[in-house]
């Protein structure tokens, strides 16, 4: 009876142990979205102290820049309280170095389509450093695949048209139209920006000119719209 | 008499510390998560701060201030209920034999619209409260009724043309011109919104005022943004 009690201890552990070895070596189940290992390897450094307990001792060059943990979990706060006007928008996520600003497009693609404010707003920090002179063309080209994504067709399911047609639908649905565009609203928003500044080196320039020319073929009506618009007026100054 | 002290200065406690709650009376059948986001989005509202306001602004809301938004609302709304509003996509809406109340649906939390975009929303319904002025009800939309690129406008939700629907305004100081004015002076004025608020207030801004269809209106107003009047 001792040894089958001894027997039972010993398996426990070992399948203790198994267990462990499990979630060790697969942190991203552990840490939030985007600063996981899965993150570009450019957001990544060797570096300790910024990951929780269950992962502190895994593969060092798997650990996150702690200033993209850092931003990463600002962001994530602000998302979860739906507080638009939280000051840290202004004071933490600005002047953005390059890894946050990779870290933050990942982000976005791994960011559900129906969540256009979260979406948008990933689109208006990286616009705002490109129109205040702080963009790259790395991020030129993450503006310029937003602008070419499928339109979103409804709030609740991005893929599927709404159906209806009441005269409530017609009365505000102008801001809802204007919320399923909004990451290539504000995108454009901070393109033309970026133009009017006149702060742009002739390759950025070139770049974003490209991104506008690219847009007029966009599958978003929307976008080709406002695209011609902005090309329009650029050429008309 | 120091347990009489006590039991007022926890009253006038309660009472301030309740005060957007209390202005504003939810029915019992309003969601805890609905009414959360409602109530937090009026924080943010009444923290709104600036020296300046367009003239038209100055008229309809005062200047540009969170104490002036907020009593602007609970003049005119002093409760909040539960409704689809006759729409899968509606978000709020006034029922006209219920006065000063506003109805709302569970599209205010489950869209994902900005946050100054929802706020729009409540305020473009609570100027339709207003019973002395007919409701401010909507004027039909031209036929054809087209975009600046000369596109015609439609619902991306339907594809049915607007033309004709009752879903544009003729006066600049109806549910779209009001909101609009809102909206704009937000955009340009308020000094204690971030970036990323003024940038939404804009977007949004340009979206009511499209909705405008007097020429002459849309005109005074564009002009009205461009005037600032300071305090
Ligand atoms: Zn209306």
């Amino acid at each position: 009876m001792k040894l089958f009690r001894i027997l039972i201890f010993v398996f426990s552990l070992v399948a203790l142990v198994l267990v462990a070895c499990h979630f060790l070596l697969k942190p991203e189940l552990a840490v939030l979205p985007g600063t996981s290992s899965e993150m570009h390897s450019a957001n990544l450094s060797v570096s300790q102290g910024n990951v929780s307990n269950s992962t502190s001792t895994h593969i060092a060059t798997q650990v996150p820049n702690p200033e993209v943990a850092e931003k990463l979990q600002v962001l994530a706060e602000i998302f979860k309280s739906k507080n638009d006007n939280d000051p840290r928008m202004d004071q933490v996520l600005k002047n953005l170095s390059e890894p946050v600003k990779l870290a933050l497009q990942k982000q976005y693609s791994e960011t559900k389509m129906e969540m256009r404010n979260e979406r948008g707003t990933i689109a208006f920090l990286i616009g705002r450093e490109l129109a205040e002179g702080r963009g790259s063309l790395t991020d030129v080209e993450f503006l310029k695949n937003i602008l070419l994504e499928k339109p979103c067709l409804s709030l609740l399911d991005c893929s599927k048209a709404s159906t209806g047609g009441s005269s409530e639908e017609e009365h505000l649905e102008g801001i809802h139209e204007t919320t399923a565009h909004y990451p290539q609203l504000m995108d454009l928003r901070y393109l033309k920006q970026a133009l009017e500044s006149g702060n742009l080196t002739p390759e950025m320039k070139a770049s974003i000119i490209a991104t506008l020319e690219a847009a007029r073929h966009s599958p978003n009506e929307r976008v080709v719209q406002e695209a011609e618009a902005i090309l329009n007026s650029v050429q008309n100054k | 008499m120091k347990r009489l002290t006590f039991f007022f200065s926890v009253l006038t406690f309660l009472t301030f510390s309740s005060f957007a709650h209390a202005a504003l009376q939810f029915d019992s059948n309003v969601q805890p998560a609905l009414k959360q986001q409602i109530l937090e989005d009026f924080a943010f509202i009444q923290s709104i701060k600036s020296t300046q306001a367009s003239p038209m602004h100055q008229k309809v809301f005062g200047t540009v201030d969170g104490t002036n938004y907020f009593n602007w609302f609970t003049k005119r709304v002093f409760s909040v209920g539960i409704d689809d509003c006759g729409s899968a996509s509606a978000v709020a809406c006034v029922i006209v034999m219920y006065a000063n109340k506003i109805w709302m649906t569970k599209n205010y939390t489950q869209f994902n619209h900005p946050q100054i975009a929802r706020l729009s929303v409540i305020y473009h319904e609570a100027r339709h409260t207003e019973a002395q002025n007919g409701n401010w009800s909507h004027a039909s939309c031209p036929t054809p009724y087209r975009n600046a690129q000369g596109q015609d406008m439609k619902s991306i939700w339907t594809g049915a043309l607007l033309a004709g629907k009752p879903a544009c305004d003729i006066t600049a100081f109806g549910s779209y011109g009001s909101a609009t004015i809102f909206l704009k002076n937000i955009g340009k004025y308020c000094t204690t919104c971030t970036d990323k608020v003024k940038a939404d207030a804009d977007l949004y801004g340009s979206d009511q005022l499209g909705r405008i269809i007097d020429p002459k209106s849309k005109k005074n107003m564009i002009a009205d943004f461009a005037i600032p009047y300071k305090k």
